[in-house]
């Protein structure tokens, strides 16, 4: 697909742009890694308020293809992430708005929310995280929660802001 | 990194930040731009024209609400593109006038405050909008949208300079002074808009677009004769121009041609517009798509040459990558139909390879990489640098290629940039990802 890469580089800029003047609640920072590089970014994804994973920022890592918006960002987890939809190891994310229910009318910014909101309504039903996933099918949601809020706590609060 | 493209945001730092819902609307929701030849989709969505075609062609949904959609089905929206118009006309001053430290005449503001506000609510009211804003349209902005596009078309055929003139000499100089201050103003700025010929857009194009390296043009068009300038000597010119009233002058902004915002800011600017295509013209112009597994390779040959298209003579390419560029082609040329201000067929072609050619520099940004090991891929690549040295020799003339006859990193790369230049011959193997050894 062909990219027309001048027009790619001037939407992330405004994106850049918009993001630097409009904090979205959900990040504690989102910006590309280097300054000479556009295309690779990352961010500080604040766990969801009320939920087990208040009080986390998880580093993520977002790779833009050269086609986006045409194609999703990829987007994966740095800090080590407890969530049924998640690789524990890789921090790979399974949600079908990053693959094949994206749009082009998304932004980096607004993926990053709905990735928020991922946490606190996970598909237990498929996983990349069995183990999570399971205690949440058999309803263990105790369990579930506590498993989640050490990972948190072991991992990522380092961050805190 | 040039983070001075206006967006949206730009508004909330003013006293109605309430104007960048505003913005937002008038922006295409896939390339964050302006609209540029906006269509509107059948579930009632609007885009570019190029922007939805892309979009369409991968996958047939709207991008906003997913419901399936086809290309057949785009109409053009003639309300947004109007009301862009207006609204660009008026950014700049609505902006420096709404942006609280600068105190600029009280009741001015107020005025403006109050028809800005309207305008989020009723897109009619860019009539007064204009007139708090902008005082250069108070004797065009009874126009009609239709009288004002017929007097577009008359202008473009160059037969309005008589009946324009009058309007022109009857004038203020505040108005001619206004009007320059507004081009200073957007010049010094470096408004990105790339716009086709007139004055808020040729004038304002920035100085050097970092992630354009083909645009070299710093001339822009006068807004009243529409002869060729040098950027710097433009205002003066306009200046003069106006006071004369211009052959063919165009007295307001309302009785422009329409702007297009392309998003590449490119040398075309200078090339021949053609008049805008009519629906019919433009129903009897479309290309079809085609079928890939249906259309031979010969025959997706054919039709690149049909238009122009340059493609590997030798077959090196495959049927996905010539398939794929006939899809490209079709997108733009498609997209051209809908453009207020077309461009000619050999212009697309140009804009066409641009894309590709960017396409092909960004994949070599692996030796930008910030983790790429300047050593290790010297030492591995040992060999190919050398062969690229000695083929660099052989098609560079003489003293080049002596400069170039090193084993090194550097030797190899200034060999590859000559290579580049030379013939597409060496194209598989000037890139040094190709290499493998």
């Amino acid at each position: 697909m062909s990219a027309a890469s001048a027009s790619l580089n001037r939407r992330l800029i405004q994106e850049l742009h918009k993001s630097r003047t409009e904090q979205n609640p959900a990040l504690t920072y989102l910006e590309p890694l280097d300054d000479s590089d556009l295309h690779h970014w990352h961010a500080g994804l604040r766990g969801t308020p009320d939920s087990p994973y208040e009080g986390g920022v998880w580093d993520v890592d977002i790779v833009i293809p050269d086609n986006y918006p045409l194609a999703p960002p990829t987007i994966t987890f740095k800090t080590k992430m407890c969530h049924p939809n998640v690789h524990i190891e890789s921090g790979e994310i399974c949600l079908d708005l990053l693959k094949a229910e994206w749009s082009a009318a998304y932004t980096i910014s607004s993926t990053m929310t709905a990735i928020q909101t991922l946490l606190t309504s996970p598909e237990p039903d498929s996983p990349l995280n069995v183990d999570a996933a399971a205690l949440l099918r058999s309803g263990d949601t105790v369990g579930y929660e506590s498993l989640v809020r050490y990972y948190v706590w072991r991992y990522a609060q380092k961050h805190e802001i | 990194m040039d983070i001075d493209i206006p967006d949206p945001t730009d508004w909330l730092k003013t006293s109605i930040p309430a104007l960048q819902a505003l913005e937002t609307s008038l922006r295409c929701s896939v390339c964050k731009e302006y609209f540029n030849a906006p269509m509107i989709t059948s579930c009632g969505h609007t885009f570019c024209s190029l922007c939805i075609r892309r979009h369409l062609s991968s996958v047939q949904k709207c991008p906003t609400c997913r419901g399936s959609d086809e290309e057949s089905k785009l109409r053009k929206n003639t309300l947004i593109e109007e009301l862009l118009l207006s609204f660009v006309a008026i950014r700049d001053d609505m902006l420096q006038k709404l942006i609280p430290k600068e105190e600029p005449e009280e009741d001015m503001e107020i005025t403006d405050a109050r028809d800005a506000t309207l305008s989020t609510r009723d897109p009619d009211a860019r009539k007064v909008e204009k007139r708090g804003s902008l005082d250069i349209d108070i004797d065009s902005e009874n126009t009609d949208p239709l009288d004002r596009r017929r007097g577009k078309r008359r202008k473009r055929e160059g037969t309005s300079s008589q009946d324009t003139e009058p309007e022109g000499l009857r004038r203020s100089t505040r108005a001619s002074s206004q009007l320059t201050s507004i081009l200073i103003a957007r010049q010094s700025k470096g408004y990105p808009l790339d716009g086709d010929d007139e004055l808020n857009d040729a004038s304002f194009e920035p100085p050097k677009d970092a992630s354009d390296p083909d645009s070299d043009d710093d001339s822009a068009e006068c807004p009243f004769c529409h002869k060729r300038f040098d950027a710097a000597a433009i205002n003066d010119h306009a200046n003069r121009c106006f006071d004369t009233g211009g052959k063919g002058a165009t007295p307001s902004p309302q009785k422009r041609p329409p702007v297009t915002f392309r998003n590449t800011a490119s040398a075309s600017i200078s090339a021949p517009r053609l008049p805008p295509y009519t629906e019919a013209q433009k129903i009897s112009k479309r290309i079809p798509k085609g079928n890939f597994s249906l259309t031979k390779e010969s025959d997706i040959r054919k039709k690149l040459s049909q238009y122009g298209i340059r493609y590997d003579a030798k077959g090196r390419e495959s049927k996905q990558a010539l398939w794929q560029r006939l899809q490209d082609w079709i997108n733009l040329y498609n997209a051209n139909l809908d453009s207020p201000t077309p461009m000619t067929d050999r212009e697309l072609v140009r804009e066409l390879e641009k894309a590709e050619r960017h396409k092909q520099n960004q994949e070599r940004s692996v030796v930008q990489d910030k983790e790429f090991e300047r050593d290790l891929w010297s030492k591995k690549h040992d060999d190919g640098f050398a062969a690229l040295a000695v083929s660099a020799k052989k098609t560079a003339p003489p003293k080049k290629a002596s400069a170039a006859a090193g084993t090194s990193a550097t030797a190899g790369d200034s060999a590859t940039s000559q290579d580049t230049r030379t013939t597409a011959e060496v194209n598989g193997i000037d890139r040094p990802e190709v290499i493998e050894l």
